[in-house]
């Protein structure tokens, strides 16, 4: 039991360290601007490094260029780009691809 | 006390409301309370909706509704508020076309970075690049 307690307490410590560190050291410090510039791009990538294999791969890492979460992605892209509503977006992707899922 | 909170997506929604204009209509005005607010909210949502979905989920057959949708459609939106310039679009299509082909290419999960680090980098070169021609025509 108190191995345990120990392990949680651990872990907490292992997961914070992570988040705290950076903060704590560059929150004080001008960074150069080219840095900056680049973690200004940084979020926009890793995004889109998320999404576009997620939409365009199948379940056994193979090219499935003409799918469902593929297609379904347009409009809900649309959407987000026109309300920029993070729960519009999502209930409409979600109805969106139930619906889809339906028909096909 | 930021630090505790920080999850991948209460940081971007935060980073996209710091960078927001200042009293736009519709747009609150963002400060250092409001992001912890944002922070400890969503983890008390997600505390309380695992305990829910643990007992709930049970209930809802896998896949019901485009459950499974969620998450993409939340990415995309994040992705959307992260397009405030051309060059972000440029890089996102840069890095999203290099994550496929990575993600091909490579096992495991390690084109995400891989992709975000190179795409960013060429994205960076290209801003700087086109601005130089600005200047020198």
């Amino acid at each position: 039991m108190r191995a345990y307690l120990l392990l949680v307490l651990l872990m907490g410590l292992v997961t914070y360290i992570p988040r705290w560190l950076p903060l704590e050291v560059l929150s004080r410090r001008a960074l150069p601007s080219a840095l900056v510039e680049w973690l200004d791009l940084i979020p926009a990538a890793i995004l889109s490094a998320l999404i576009v294999p997620a939409l365009a791969l199948g379940p056994d890492n193979t090219l499935e260029p003409l799918n469902l979460r593929l297609l379904v992605a347009l409009p809900t892209f649309a959407l987000a780009l026109m309300t920029r509503s993070l729960g519009l977006t999502v209930i409409a992707g979600m109805l969106l691809y139930w619906l889809a899922g339906l028909l096909v | 006390m930021f630090a505790y909170g920080v999850t991948d997506e209460s940081f971007a929604v935060n980073l996209s409301r710091f960078l927001a204009p200042r009293a736009q209509p519709g747009v609150l005005s963002w400060d250092g309370n409001r992001a912890l607010a944002v922070n400890h909210l969503a983890n008390v949502t997600w505390i309380g909706a695992t305990i829910a979905g643990g007992y709930a989920g049970a209930l809802i057959p896998a896949g019901a509704f485009g459950i499974d949708y969620a998450l993409i459609a939340m990415f995309l939106c994040l992705l959307v508020f992260q397009l405030r310039e051309r060059i972000h679009a440029i890089t996102a299509l840069i890095t999203g076309g290099l994550a496929l082909i990575l993600a091909l290419l490579v096992p495991g999960n390690a084109y995400i970075v891989l992709a975000s680090i190179i795409g960013a980098t060429l994205g960076l070169v290209l801003k700087r690049y086109t601005a130089l021609r600005k200047v020198r025509p």
